[in-house]
């Protein structure tokens, strides 16, 4: 199962970990994937990295075998924290990948490394030339995607935007 | 830059209601955010589909200004009609005291840093 960037209130984040885990129970899915972007306001000159890390000792060698550097420092909170708390007290596995990403501004390169990392770890081939293609029409697309979101929640005035569309 | 320098304070964008485009004009409005340093304010905008050589940047007062020529027309459809734009442009308005003489840009994959440096202003207090 792959799960990525799942934006809803934190509150809720520990019973929807629970009803993932009784999915999978239910559907004897063996593994987790979590997919998400770490901001990083300093990126390196070489373009983003991805960072990986893991709930049992099983899926250490993965990263290792796709050259994925090890998640060591950071503070993890929401939906992730509350997926990885619940499935590192089972028998199912949970791996998650946080490719380095802009804080506020859309990007796409972002979602190409953590595709070409996934390529790689399910064994799977995904062509990403069109999206490499279209990058900064893509950027931009993103962007309306937020000026749309942003249009809406100044009609709910109680909802607070999320970080990237302030 | 060494650690100090680093400390920032994280901004909320300053002009959220302004992200909004001019479909007549064929002009997009960039994202943008402002952040604040120990001595300096860096401010970003989110410029694809550009040139470097076809960013104008002027500054009035304390308003800044970015205006930019995509390299190619944008087309998208909103409310039913295909709407081609040509430009970002967008104003923003800077906190004072700053040295607009000692601001740098910097340009790099589709994204315009500004630096613009605090003026550092005080006197000092004689001690009795």
């Amino acid at each position: 199962m792959i799960i990525s960037d799942v934006p809803f209130d934190q509150y809720l984040a520990e019973k929807f970990a629970i009803a993932i885990h009784a999915f999978c129970k239910d559907h004897t899915i063996k593994k987790i994937m979590l997919v998400s972007g770490m901001e990083s306001v300093n990126q390196k000159e070489d373009g983003p990295k991805i960072y990986g890390l893991v709930t049992h000792p099983i899926l250490e060698s993965e990263l290792y075998d796709n050259q994925i550097s090890k998640f060591l420092n950071g503070s993890i909170f929401g939906t992730d924290a509350a997926i990885i708390s619940v499935f590192r007290k089972t028998n199912i596995p949970v791996m998650v990948l946080y490719a380095e990403c802009h804080p506020f501004f859309p990007d796409p390169e972002a979602s190409i490394i953590a595709i070409i990392a996934l390529t790689k770890i399910l064994d799977i081939k995904i062509d990403i030339k069109d999206i490499q293609n279209k990058i900064d029409t893509l950027r931009i697309q993103h962007r309306n995607l937020m000026e749309e979101t942003l249009r809406t929640l100044q009609q709910e005035k109680k909802t607070k935007a999320p970080q990237i569309y302030r | 830059m060494n650690n100090y320098d680093k400390f920032e304070f994280r901004m909320t964008s300053p002009v959220i209601g302004s992200l909004f485009d001019d479909m007549e004009q064929r002009i997009l409005s960039p994202l943008s955010y402002l952040r604040e340093f120990n001595n300096y304010w860096m401010l970003e905008f989110d410029l694809p589909l550009v040139n470097k050589k076809d960013i104008k940047v002027t500054f009035d007062e304390n308003i800044i200004s970015i205006k930019a020529k995509l390299k190619e027309e944008y087309s998208e459809e909103k409310l039913g009609n295909i709407t081609k734009f040509e430009y970002f442009k967008k104003s923003i308005s800077l906190p004072k005291r700053i040295d607009i003489k000692k601001t740098t840009a910097k340009f790099q994959k589709g994204r315009l840093e500004i630096k613009i440096p605090k003026k550092i202003v005080g006197h000092s207090i004689k001690i009795n």
